[in-house]
Order: C-alpha cells, then sequence, then structure tokens
C-alpha cells in the first residue's frame, strides 16, 4: 500500500518539489519524525540533515516516512483505532449551555425560530441532528464553536470527509493530471488540520 | 471499533423526601448536565427509579455517586434508604462503578476549605461552578424547611467528595 507513495517521491532532479515537500514534512510535522531521527528531536530536523549529509536516497525514505505517519496519524486517530485522545462526553452540548443561562426548551425554541420545543428537546436527547439553521442560531446564541456545541455530529463528519480525502488521495496518486500536484497539497492540507485539531482537544 | 479515550461521566445522585437531585460531571468543576426531580404521589419510589434509569439510558455513564445510608452511617428515612438500594442494584446491573460516601465524609472533605454549613458548602459550590449560582436557596429562617434546591448541591458536593476522594489516590 505504501508503495504508491515511493512513486509520488520527486526525482533529485526536481529541486522545487523537493524543497516543498521538506518544507511541508519539516516544519509543520516535526513530532511525526521517524523513529530513525529522534536523536534530533531537540535540533531543526532541517539543518540536521544537511549538517550530517544524509545520503539522497535515505532522505527520500525520510519523507515518504514522515508523510505515511502523518496519513496515519490523520486517519487511524479520527477512526479510534489506537491514538489515544480525549473527547468529549456528550455528542451536544445544547442542554448544558441552556441550562447555564436557565432558558426552557420553549425558549430557546423561539430564539431559534423553530416551530417548538420538542424540536430542541430532540436534538438534546440525540435523537435528532440539528439543521444547519439551528446549529448556525446555536452559534449565535450561545457563542460557542459548532464543534464545541455539537462534538458528535461535528467527529462523525470529520471522520467520513477524512476517510474520503485519504481515498481521493490514493487515487490520485496515479495520476498524471496537471492539478494532481495542488489537489495533493490540498489533501494533505486536510490531513494535517484534522492531526492539529485533535492535538489541540482540550484534556 | 471506537476506542478513543473521552472524558468520564459521574453522575451523582441524592434521593430526597420531594424525589432526587442529581448531577452529571465530565470534570471536576464541569457540569454537563444537572436536574431536580419532584415526585409526589404514591409510588415514589418506582417513579424515582423510572426517571433514574432514563438518565442511565440517555448518558454512558462511568462512575455514579451516592450517599452511603448504612445504619452506622448516614440516618435517612426508610423509604429513601430502599430507594438509594434499588438505584445501587440498578447501576450493578449496567456493571457502572459505585462510590459511596456519608455525610460525614463529605462534611470531613469540604471541611478542609472551612466549610460546615449546608448554605456555606451551597455558596461555595455556585461560586466555582457558576452555572449553579442561580440555585443557590435564600437562608433559610428555623422556622422554614429545607429549600428544594439545596439537594442539587448536595449531589454536588458528593461527586466533589468523589473527585477529591480519587484526587488523593484511594479506591
Amino acid at each position: 500500500m505504501w508503495g504508491r507513495w515511493k512513486q509520488r517521491t520527486p526525482a533529485p532532479s526536481n529541486a522545487r518539489g523537493l524543497a516543498v515537500r521538506s518544507t511541508f514534512a519539516f516544519s509543520r510535522y516535526r513530532p511525526l519524525i521517524p523513529s530513525s531521527c529522534d536523536n534530533t528531536t531537540n535540533e531543526d530536523p532541517v539543518s540536521v540533515v544537511t549538517r550530517d549529509a544524509v545520503p539522497l536516497a535515505n532522505f527520500h525514505v525520510f519523507l515518504i516516512e514522515a508523510r505515511r505517519q502523518i496519513l496515519i496519524e490523520a486517519i487511524v486517530k479520527p477512526s479510534g483505532l489506537s491514538v489515544p485522545t480525549m473527547e468529549p462526553a456528550l455528542s451536544s452540548y445544547l442542554r448544558t449551555y441552556r441550562l447555564r443561562w436557565g432558558l426552557t426548551q420553549a425558549e430557546v425554541a423561539f430564539l431559534l425560530g423553530v416551530k417548538s420545543g420538542s424540536v430542541v428537546s430532540r436534538i438534546e436527547r440525540r435523537g435528532r441532528r440539528p439543521a444547519l439553521m439551528i446549529a448556525l442560531g446555536c452559534e449565535v446564541l450561545f457563542g460557542s464553536r459548532q464543534h464545541e456545541l455539537f462534538p458528535g455530529l461535528y467527529s462523525e463528519v470529520e471522520e467520513q470527509v477524512l476517510r474520503r480525502a485519504y481515498a481521493m488521495y490514493e487515487e490520485l496518486q496515479g495520476s498524471a493530471s496537471k492539478r494532481r500536484g495542488s489537489k495533493l497539497d490540498f489533501l494533505e492540507d486536510i490531513m494535517a488540520r484534522a492531526v492539529l485539531r485533535n492535538k489541540q482537544q482540550p484534556i | 471499533m471506537n476506542s478513543r479515550k473521552r472524558h468520564l461521566l459521574v453522575l451523582s445522585i441524592y434521593p430526597n423526601s420531594r424525589g432526587f437531585t442529581f448531577v452529571l460531571f465530565e470534570g471536576p468543576l464541569a457540569p454537563v448536565d444537572w436536574g431536580i426531580a419532584e415526585v409526589r404521589g404514591p409510588r415514589k419510589n418506582e417513579r424515582c427509579l423510572m426517571r433514574i434509569r432514563g438518565l442511565f439510558g440517555r448518558f454512558a455513564v462511568d462512575a455514579l455517586v451516592l450517599q452511603e445510608m448504612s445504619d452506622s452511617s448516614t440516618r435517612r428515612a426508610e423509604r429513601i434508604k430502599r430507594l438509594n438500594r434499588h438505584i445501587t442494584r440498578l447501576a450493578e446491573d449496567r456493571h457502572i462503578p459505585i462510590f459511596a460516601y456519608s455525610r460525614l465524609q463529605v462534611r470531613a472533605c469540604l471541611a478542609s476549605i472551612g466549610l460546615t454549613t449546608k448554605q456555606g458548602i451551597a455558596e461555595a459550590i455556585a461560586k466555582r461552578i457558576p452555572a449553579f449560582e442561580r440555585y443557590v436557596p435564600p437562608i433559610r429562617k428555623p422556622w422554614m424547611s429545607e429549600h428544594s434546591h439545596m439537594g442539587l448541591f448536595d449531589s454536588a458536593a458528593l461527586a466533589l467528595t468523589y473527585y477529591s476522594d480519587r484526587s488523593r489516590g484511594s479506591p
């Protein structure tokens, strides 16, 4: 499966591509440096690599491994296979926010412009996914981001999107399209953001 | 499949003469749900249990905190003791770990920060948890009975005792 990344490895003559990839691999994903370079964690990996004059072939292997680690983190982490993270205990915090300000379900329904409090009740009791208008309305009401208000729904959507992004990433490896590079960059960026988000989750 | 670590949910239930109160915490000072369930009329315990069953169904509770009501510890009415036993059995059926603290243990825990009266405890909890500020009952006169909101602070105090107990490393 990982063989495909080898196909994407920039050729030695492609200096621009190599520079872009090395920046990508080192600057944003320093914690994901493979174990073979663990002894250099306190130093700037770029300078270390340059100083120690790692052969170019090994450098490519290093980049491939770094990218593989990024994708493992991006795909494995959201699906909850092995990496422990702290996720919120509830799928919706609407009830918590409502109780915090002493509002009734009918009052919140009025503020959100929905028919009755039973809609709010169903969202609170996980029976119903909030419509976009309601989710945005809740964000306006309580001043809290949607992923904080509805973490269950958010992580569900995040996982599905990341899986699709990963599938697309795999598919693009064999593509000869001119836009392939920018698309791959975009997909890598999606995964990188997911990794960062998971790292920033409150404990 | 989904073995992702999450915040632990600690449910504290305090049965009283009017029904029961509960507070659900996901951290020492982070309540996510709370309520005062007033149950009047006959078959009080059955109706309380029905609502508690609903709570267990709604939340994946990781620990249940109750008041220790054995003969040697806190003195409570026979009906409330029975209800407490039923809640314990309900939690055992769902394999939820149960932690029980007597009134003395709660007081001892909160006495370390200089709190001994129920009113003082309620005010101190409300100070730390702003969401509970509006539930602090007015100071009672000798001829007044306990305010129904006080149960909420009793259950919160039980949960805080649990957290304090856990942070000290006791089982």
